[in-house]
């Protein structure tokens, strides 16, 4: 009885812990689709900021700060760094904040 | 008794994908760009009649193209490696295998752009030694195209190593290691692309 009651505990535990693992998965999934979604927007406003911004700097300032948030997804999402020592994660952020604005400000 | 193994969880989470070595490599090659980037901005303010006269006679549809094949590549490459860390079944291998293999099929389409807008401009009897712009153009995206090659080799042997099911033993580091390096491909383009065709 005892065993039949073990028994039946593993069996019931089992599938909430694939449902579990399906969940995590199914989220991860959708985390890396958004951000995929996401890159693709920000590729297409940059490309069409030239002509909603018509002043030089605001349409520089746009451009590079667009380079920023792409360069943070892959950086946090696809590299995964978001859950690495930090500071991997500063090293990698810092190259997409201090190279864009190094670059606005050769060209402001 | 939670707090210490919250520690102890946060810790072993805190872990660096793919080899410590390759993230130094990555290093290097992020400053190595960093600097052909600036140096053409600088060169650009010193010339901006030529560079503006050079930039109007590139494709911004094909770098548009190129930017959403290396995103797009990158995604599944990411996709893949996510499959594999969830499970290293055999079946789940062949699935991130296959994911491998579409990633690299957008690779693909990135380097077919690229020889054609080459294949352009030397039409034109436009070249690496045209004018200083050129100069530049040639050798910060041919540089870069060298990296997707080898980014592509990567991925070759990454795919063929999941399909042979080398990575169920749960150590992913090799395949983390060739996916970061291909991100980091895709990061510099998400730099390229604006500094050489959209500005």
């Amino acid at each position: 009885m005892l065993f039949n009651e073990h028994s039946n505990e593993v069996n019931l535990k089992e599938p909430i812990i694939n449902a579990n693992k399906n969940n995590g998965e199914s989220h991860e999934f959708l985390k890396i689709s958004a951000s995929w979604f996401w890159l693709i927007l920000l590729t297409l406003a940059s490309v069409f900021a030239g002509d909603i911004f018509t002043q030089a700097p605001l349409f520089l300032a746009t451009v590079f700060f667009i380079v920023f948030l792409k360069g943070q997804q892959i950086t946090d999402v696809f590299m995964e760094l978001k859950h690495a020592p930090s500071l991997w994660r500063y090293l990698l952020l810092s190259y997409v904040i201090v190279v864009p604005a190094i670059l606005f400000l050769i060209y402001v | 008794m939670n707090t210490s193994s919250a520690i102890v969880n946060s810790t072993i989470d805190k872990k660096l994908p793919g080899d410590l070595a390759m993230w130094f490599f990555i290093l290097a090659e992020l400053t190595v760009f960093a600097i052909l980037f600036i140096g053409f901005a600088v060169a650009e303010q010193m010339n901006i009649s030529m560079f503006s006269e050079g930039k109007s006679q590139l494709h911004t549809t094909a770098g548009l193209i190129n930017t959403l094949a290396l995103i797009t590549s990158s995604f599944f490459v990411a996709l893949s490696l996510k499959i594999m860390q969830s499970s290293q079944q055999l079946g789940r291998s062949k699935k991130a295998g296959l994911w491998l293999i579409v990633a690299m099929l957008f690779a693909g389409i990135y380097l077919g752009v690229k020889a054609w807008e080459y294949q352009f401009l030397f039409a034109q009897n436009i070249d690496i030694e045209t004018n200083t712009f050129f100069t530049l153009y040639f050798m910060i995206t041919g540089f870069h195209f060298m990296h997707v090659l080898l980014g592509m080799v990567i991925l070759i042997f990454i795919s063929v190593q999941t399909f042979k099911g080398r990575y169920q033993s749960g150590n992913l580091s090799g395949f983390e290691s060739g996916a970061c390096y291909w991100h980091m491909v895709d990061m510099l383009w998400i730099i390229l692309f604006p500094l050489v065709y959209v500005i």
